[in-house]
């Protein structure tokens, strides 16, 4: 999309219509802009605390708190407050993986569930509906997912190999997230009532509904080791700004960032698909939001993307509640309502600067 | 620094694209890598970069193997300008030369006034000031080939190697590169170039080395490695070699295949 060739050999073609914009001096360089950097990721990390704390204040019942301090304290410690904190991370989570990939690939399309992690983590989720073990007990929904995303993540670096392209993973990615969907959709088809085949529907769409505390410890500390790991990643994505040689060449070691970049991934959106269900669009389309704020070099847009990412699924599930008090509304639908609309004004930007 | 490949051979997949090839390039000097298409001149300078490890032979950088260095060390001593030239997000001009200091970044990648002065002369040395704002992908495809040609600049490395840096530059652009690049020879700084214009590795490197199906066909003094013998054994041509007034001047007339 973005990306602007020249073989050398070809004609030089200058574009009409250029145009000089006056250079700026504070701005212009790798951290010249970290002044206003700090201040759009300050400014966006409250907005993902606003919504936070939003999203602690509400319920089926609108905004507010039984009178009654029990329940009160019921309500905020074991319903919503894992709810808020599941949110806020698998939002962050996801924005940030986004954005490592589509930096790593140099593609604005690249997504989280690219690795095929997050179809491994759904069909891990759904297989464990479909045997019933999911019944059991109640952690087995997102050990199932955590397991799927484990052996999804170990099929891929098998499949892809060690030091190849970057293309490679996306490959073999694409091959484990088929297998994974084409697995979920038998485990779908072969399910052993109707109930069951609406609960691994439902599971799908993505939820963050009726999470324990339990949920969170489990999921929690992955997502946020997997996140600090992508956060070392933005120096050597923005020397793959000028391609693997020259990457190289400036020093990034490209074996290694494949290792943390897949580490961090997996463990990432392995944990959030496991424990609220595959949620789209989040990943993809908020690096596209911040990249006019934040500027088009990866490293700027992975903080931002990090917190933006927790503010729209904040956002998403306050909304879920509002609209479909009942909880039939799945938060994954509305990630995908509300993300659309953006893209679509993407295109249509996209389109308009394309033909200038 | 002095930079020398030791009888390396360079394989990719099962095919030996580079055989048995030795160089030295010592500080001040420009030497040219010439040859026809598919002869091996791009793998042998990522290997000279130490991008590709030989799968027989070293690369020496002032008698250190390359494989073994630290990476940062490598990058602020060895500047490589690939051949292929994407950028992968529009980003402006001036960004894309502030890349090259990465390999001299602190932790925390504040810019110092060391690496403002740099990239302020990489960008005048490129011509490329009134660009700076510019976004990539609003460039010609020479504007951008003196971007990249300028972030290797500012990576202010003791060895630059170009991968025909010359391609798709206008006439006037080729005149100021060479001149740059011989103040920077004048300077200390070792340099290889690929390059397509014979003309201009005899006017302006001292030595050249021709490659032919991945050997060394000939190396040496431009003059003695520039002649129409080699050029006849290496592109299949019939080339006229003279100099008009002062200027050397090659010209292919015909082909002898």
């Amino acid at each position: 999309m973005f990306v602007r060739r020249s073989c050398g050999r070809c004609h030089d073609g200058a574009l009409p219509g250029n145009f000089v914009v006056p250079r700026e001096r504070s701005g212009g360089l790798m951290a010249g802009g970290l002044l206003t950097r700090g201040r759009l990721t300050l400014a966006i990390a409250s907005m993902a605390l606003v919504l936070f704390a939003l999203s602690l204040g509400i319920g089926p019942d609108g905004l507010g708190l039984p009178a009654d301090a029990t329940a009160r304290r019921l309500i905020l410690l074991e319903i919503r407050l894992p709810r808020a904190i599941l949110g806020f991370l698998v939002g962050g989570t996801l924005g940030l993986c986004g954005a490592v990939l589509q930096g790593y690939l140099r593609n604005p399309l690249a997504e989280p569930g690219l690795l095929g992690v997050s179809g491994g983590a759904s069909l891990g989720a759904v297989v464990a509906i479909h045997s019933g073990v999911a019944g059991a007990f109640a952690l087995a929904l997102p050990l199932g997912g955590l397991l799927g995303a484990g052996a999804a993540t170990l099929a891929v670096v098998l499949l892809a190999g060690e030091r190849s392209a970057p293309i490679s993973l996306i490959l073999a990615g694409v091959a484990i997230s088929s297998l994974a969907a084409a697995l979920t959709a038998l485990a779908l088809n072969l399910a052993p009532n109707p109930f069951a085949s609406v609960e691994i529907l439902y599971w799908t769409m993505g939820s963050l509904s009726d999470r324990s505390l339990l949920h969170v410890w489990i999921a929690a500390p992955l997502m946020l080791v997997g996140s600090a790991l992508l956060m070392w990643t933005g120096s050597s994505l923005d020397a793959l700004t000028l391609g693997e040689d020259a990457a190289q060449n400036l020093g990034a070691d490209l074996t290694r960032l494949r290792r943390v970049i897949v580490a961090g991934v997996s463990l990432g959106v392995g944990a959030a698909t496991a424990v609220a269900g595959s949620i789209g669009f989040v990943g993809l389309v908020v690096p596209h939001l911040l990249r006019p704020l934040a500027g088009f070099e990866p490293r700027r847009l992975l903080a931002p993307s990090f917190f933006g990412g927790a503010a729209l699924v904040l956002a998403a599930d306050v909304a879920v509640r509002i609209v479909s008090p009942s909880g039939d509304v799945k938060l994954g639908v509305v990630t995908a309502l509300v993300g659309a609309p953006f893209f679509f004004w993407l295109v249509v930007a996209t389109r308009r600067e394309l033909v200038r | 620094m002095r930079l020398a490949a030791e009888n390396i051979s360079v394989r990719l997949g099962a095919r030996e694209v580079v055989g048995d090839a030795s160089l030295v390039i010592e500080p001040g000097e420009i030497v040219a890598v010439i040859g026809p298409n598919g002869a091996g001149k791009s793998t042998l300078l990522k290997a000279l970069a130490g991008l590709l490890a030989p799968f027989a032979g070293r690369v020496l950088l002032n008698g250190e193997d390359v494989s073994g260095l630290d990476r940062r060390r490598l990058a602020r001593a060895i500047a490589y300008l690939p051949q292929e030239r994407a950028v992968g997000w529009p980003v402006s001009v001036e960004r894309i030369v502030a890349l090259g200091r990465m390999p001299h970044a602190g932790p925390l990648a504040q810019v110092t006034p060391a690496d403002r002065a740099a990239i302020d002369a990489a960008l005048s040395a490129m011509d490329l000031l009134g660009l700076a704002m510019r976004r990539a992908d609003r460039l010609s495809g020479g504007e951008l080939a003196r971007a990249l040609l300028a972030r290797a600049l500012a990576q202010e490395a003791s060895i630059l190697i170009a991968d025909e840096p010359t391609a798709g530059l206008d006439m006037a652009h080729v005149l100021q590169l060479f001149t740059h690049l011989e103040r920077l020879a004048a300077a200390g700084h070792g340099i290889v170039v690929a390059v397509h214009d014979l003309s201009l590795a005899l006017r302006h490197c001292r030595r050249s080395v021709l490659l032919h199906d991945g050997r060394i066909l000939a190396a040496g003094p431009s003059a003695d490695v520039v002649t129409s013998e080699n050029l006849a054994r290496a592109f299949g041509i019939s080339a006229r070699i003279g100099k008009l007034d002062d200027v050397s001047i090659v010209l292919a007339e015909r082909s002898l295949t």
